[in-house]
């Protein structure tokens, strides 16, 4: 019924804006920042690193630190002192501009044991889908984003799992079936539910046919947690991980 | 209420003691042929400068005088009738009009030589003229009064492949459209291609831009009044015609003669017929048809009373194999009955009955979706006309809604969906309204009313009280006998017409209107997936104030007819999706909603000929559509989707024997205010596209040319009819998505769907 036919619009490539993608990690106590630029929409995957800028993380109680940088673009600094409950604030300034960030550690989550179970679902393909039993500190369903490496993969897939099936004693990752003998290396984060939804707003834009789209009535960036008009994210937690055997 | 006791007494007062010498001439103007009453004739006496129209039951009343006049009844389309009566008392006077030879006379939009776009007060309106209508051509050779009304200046359509139109700026959800005053919901065929509405069964359409009298209320942005045929009350008839992508039938005739009649009309397509040829097995295994029937009787009991009975059903089927089927449909059904108390007090009582609903079957998860919204209708209208300059109107209308959000069932059991029901809501949606039309002296008329709505939130209803960001932090819970809100607001009207000569006049308007109702659309092009919500806690009523001033004039007798309106349009209580909001079955659907105001203004022009060989029209609009939401945009003001700043319509038909006619229209207008991206970015190893303004965008501008030819031939009860949409294929874009290049990995390319280039077809029609 209907005909396709590439065309050209002039999509007036916008001025680079900052990303920073932030990462307060309690298990190792590491904070590490990763600073790029956007780039071309027409010709994605250019995205020049920020160097040269003075990262500051301020914990609960007042103590700064200033996050060096190890790599052209990655900023990143161990032994800090991450608590489950506090707040932590953290400041980038770069060109002159400073953007701010806040973040509360929420308690880990104690991952039990997982288990598998056949995929019934078409769509999935055949396999088994993992299912995490864990436990929470307050007995309320919580906010979960798991990631998961496995030696097909050369990093690490981030998953939401779906809000439905986030009770406090298991979650099912639904989108991702494995076969049998694989070995999977699960890290399960317990997140606020401002980043779930930021990650769930990532997710439905990322891949290959972007634009404005199917699913959303109102195409517009992931709400940025930053002050001045940076995309990105700051994502404090303190994960669990478990190694597993897909039996 | 007391204000409109107050306004109805002074109404009264105004009633002058003429009883003595004046006399009321009123009645029933009728086609001769086959009985149809007819709305909006005209019944003049120019030597004393009174006139009157006839409503929209083809009844008048002239209250002047006694003595010898000339009186004369016109309608456009028909032979000018003059009689010369002597008339010493009040009585009755009926009068059929002849058709004229329709090829030749004047085949118009609205008005007649003498100049009743100069004289009356309305403004913003247009009356679309069945025979026209029938001569434009439009897709697949079917004639569309919905597609013909976006051929007018200030009426935009949706977009390709929508029968959805914006008028003055406004969304495509406020528009009122009344079928024989039974609101319709959703007035699309197959995704929009085509409207609901048969254009044999129709026999008037009138579409106010806005500013309209205080009986219509609702909607902000306009109301459009199409009335079906009664039926032929003199002889039976059979009329249709068979084309190739649908075929219509219309069987019509008396019920007792003269007294009564009946309609019942259909249309079928079968454009699944030519799918089940394609070698393509997903084609041809898929369903595309709708139908509709439209039916009305009515009957004439004694002098004063008619009833008449109306109904409308149709229905859509769309099925792609057995993975996915959607199918939707209205329903309508109207029963009135009108009453004449004397010759000056005229009653219409209705009570109506509207379904909508759709149900999508997503055949591969097993489940089904189903939504909808039910309406009962009950109103009354008092027309009175006391003396020869003035008719006053007042009436009361009650709207009971059920509205059913939607359900999900489920037939498999390993469907990953779960099963939900949205709860019902229902809602009561009253008015009461007093208008009073006067001419002051010579060169000023006045139409001046008020009208009182209110909405009324019943239970049983749950509502949900929101924190900041937008979670759950107490419910209440209404039973069937609570109220939950209520909503009341006025909505005063006012219209005055200045005559500056018989050929000139200024006019100049103000209306404000509450809606209570909206629509709320899951993508970015209209499907019969919205969803209407009821106004509650969360969402206030929208209220639109417009004002309007315009400039008329005729030219080389009535030949030619210029137009010239601008307005400037207030919205308030606008609504619209936070960003990246998914509406599919979320029972807290208002969370995703965010608030805000809009403005809308623009110039309208418009040059008619309206008699001739060659008739037509060119229609220009220049125009602005804004919103400003303090959580869109960062609190500044963007276009519009329908912010169409350009839109140009040129309307031709050509008779140049009474064997041909041929037409041709030509629509261009600004592109779509659309959000695209502006760059791409890298989070969590994925890229994604960077967005900057909203609606910072704009699709490429869309023009087409129509082209339509009838043959009449030998017998003048058949003709052929030829056209061609998008004569010159014209790509207009239906969505534009962007993906990776197959070409050139890596990069990202821009793809537009368009649907119809060239869609030929052909018709045989035929009358008996």
């Amino acid at each position: 019924m209907s005909c396709t036919e590439v065309i050209t619009l002039d999509l007036n490539d916008s001025e680079p804006t900052l990303v920073i993608e932030a990462t307060l990690n309690g298990q190792d106590n590491t904070i590490s920042v990763l600073l790029t630029e956007s780039g071309s929409f027409i010709n994605p995957g250019d995205y020049p690193v920020v160097s040269d800028a003075l990262i500051t993380l301020v914990e609960a109680n007042g103590e700064s630190m200033i996050v060096p940088e190890v790599e052209p673009g990655v900023y990143s600094l161990s032994d800090v002192s991450v608590f489950a409950g506090e707040s932590y604030n953290l400041s980038v300034t770069s060109e002159g501009k400073e953007y701010l960030a806040n973040a509360v550690v929420l308690n880990q989550i104690k991952i039990d044991s997982v288990s598998f179970e056949a995929s019934t679902f078409r769509q999935l393909g055949e396999g088994f889908y993992p299912t995490i039993h864990y436990q929470t500190a307050s007995g309320e369903a919580p906010w979960l984003r798991v990631r998961i490496t496995t030696a097909s993969y050369l990093s690490p897939i981030s998953f939401l799992p779906l809000e439905n099936v986030m009770r406090p004693t298991s979650s099912s990752i639904l989108q991702a079936s494995y076969p049998r003998g694989e070995k999977l290396g699960m890290e399960v984060q317990a997140i606020s539910e401002e980043m779930y939804r930021y990650f769930e707003d990532v997710s439905e834009l990322t891949g290959e046919n972007i634009g404005p789209g199917a699913t959303s009535a109102a195409p517009a960036n992931p709400p940025s947690q930053w002050t001045g008009g940076a995309l990105g994210y700051f994502n404090a937690h303190i994960p669990s991980r478990i190694e597993v055997l897909v039996p | 209420m007391k204000q409109f006791t107050v306004i109805l007494f002074l109404l009264a007062s105004i009633s002058p003691a003429f009883a003595q010498s004046s006399i009321t001439l009123s009645g029933y103007v009728t086609d001769a042929a086959t009985g149809e009453t007819m709305i909006g004739a005209t019944v003049a006496i120019p030597a004393i400068r009174a006139g009157a129209y006839t409503n929209e039951y083809g009844f008048y009343s002239l209250t002047i005088p006694a003595g010898n006049h000339v009186v004369q009844i016109r309608f456009v389309g028909y032979t000018t009738d003059t009689l010369n009566l002597v008339l010493e008392a009040s009585q009755t006077l009926n009068h059929e009009l002849i058709a004229s030879d329709a090829m030749l006379d004047e085949v118009v939009i609205s008005s007649t030589k003498t100049g009743d776009n100069i004289s009356s007060t309305e403004m913003g309106v247009a009356t679309l003229n069945m025979d026209m209508v029938k001569k434009i051509p439009v897709f697949m050779g079917e004639t569309d009064i919905m597609k013909t009304i976006q051929l007018l200046p200030g009426v935009k359509p949706a977009g390709e492949g929508s029968t959805g139109f914006y008028v003055r700026g406004g969304g495509a959800d406020q528009n009122l459209i009344l079928l024989d005053e039974a609101p319709v919901y959703n007035p699309s065929h197959l995704l929009g291609f085509f409207s609901v509405f048969n254009g044999d069964a129709i026999k008037s359409t009138k579409l106010y831009k806005g500013n309209m009298p205080a009986e219509y209320g609702g909607r902000l942005s306009s109301a459009m009044d199409i009335r079906m045929n009664d039926g032929n009350s003199k002889d039976y008839g059979v009329s249709g015609g068979i084309g190739l992508i649908a075929s219509r039938l219309t069987v019509e005739g008396p019920i007792v003669e003269e007294k009564g009649s009946f309609m019942i009309s259909g249309r079928r397509t079968y454009a699944d017929a030519f799918l089940a040829l394609s070698a393509d097995t997903a084609l041809s295994s898929s369903q595309l048809y709708f139908y509709d029937l439209n039916a009305k009787a009515n009957y004439r009991i004694g002098e004063k009373d008619q009833l008449f009975l109306s109904g409308y059903f149709g229905r859509d089927v769309f099925g792609f194999q057995d993975q996915f089927g959607i199918n939707w449909g209205n329903a309508t059904g109207t029963l009135r009955w009108n009453h004449l108390f004397n010759d000056k007090l005229f009653l219409n009582s209705t009570l109506i009955y509207s379904d909508y609903d759709y149900e999508i079957d997503l055949g591969q998860t097993g489940a089904r979706i189903t939504s909808g919204l039910r309406d009962w209708n009950w109103k009354e209208d008092l027309s009175w006309y006391p003396t020869q300059n003035q008719t006053i109107k007042a009436g009361v209308n009650a709207i009971h809604h059920s509205f059913i959000p939607g359900a999900v069932t489920l037939e498999d059991d390993e469907s990953i969906l779960e099963e939900r029901e949205l709860p019902e809501s229902y809602a009561l949606e009253t008015a009461a309204y007093v208008s009073h039309e006067i001419s002051l002296g010579n060169q000023l008329k006045v139409n001046y009313g008020l009208r009182g709505s209110m909405f009324t939130v019943l239970g049983p209803d749950t509502e949900y009280d929101y924190d900041v960001e937008g979670n759950i932090t107490d419910s209440t819970v209404f039973s069937s006998t609570d109220i939950v809100t209520n909503y009341a607001g006025l909505e005063p009207r006012i219209a005055a017409t200045y005559l500056l000569s018989e050929t000139q006049s200024l006019k100049a308007s103000y209306a404000r209107n509450r809606q209570y109702i909206h629509l709320l659309a899951n993508s970015t092009t209209a499907t019969p997936t919205d969803v209407w919500i009821p106004s509650s806690e969360t969402v206030a009523p929208e209220i639109a104030d417009q004002f309007s001033i315009g400039y008329f004039q005729n030219f080389s007798n009535g030949m030619y007819e210029l137009s010239v309106e601008g307005y400037y349009k207030d919205l308030q209580n606008q609504i619209e999706y936070q960003n990246g909001a998914n509406l599919l079955l979320d029972e807290t659907v208002e969370t995703q909603l965010t608030f805000g105001q809009g403005s809308a203004y623009g110039a309208e022009f418009m040059l008619r000929k309206t008699s001739g060989k060659l008739t037509g029209w060119v229609a220009y609009t220049l125009s602005r559509s804004i919103r400003q939401f303090d959580e869109i945009n960062g609190g500044e003001p963007f276009a519009a989707r329908q912010d169409r700043i350009h839109d140009l319509s040129i309307v031709a038909i050509y008779s140049p024997t009474p064997k041909w006619s041929v037409s041709g229209s030509f629509v261009y207008y600004t592109g779509d205010a659309v959000t695209f991206p502006s760059g791409s970015y890298s989070v969590d190893g994925g890229i994604l596209p960077l967005y900057t303004e909203r609606n910072g965008y704009r699709m490429p501008d869309y023009h087409r040319l129509d082209l339509s030819a009838t043959y009449y031939g030998k017998n003048p009860r058949t003709n052929w009819n030829f056209s061609c949409y998008n004569a010159y294929g014209q790509k207009n874009p239906y969505t534009i998505d962007f993906q990776e290049s197959e070409t050139d990995p890596g990069t990202t390319e821009i793809v537009k769907t368009y649907l119809f280039r060239w869609v030929p077809s052909v018709t045989w029609n035929f009358e008996f």
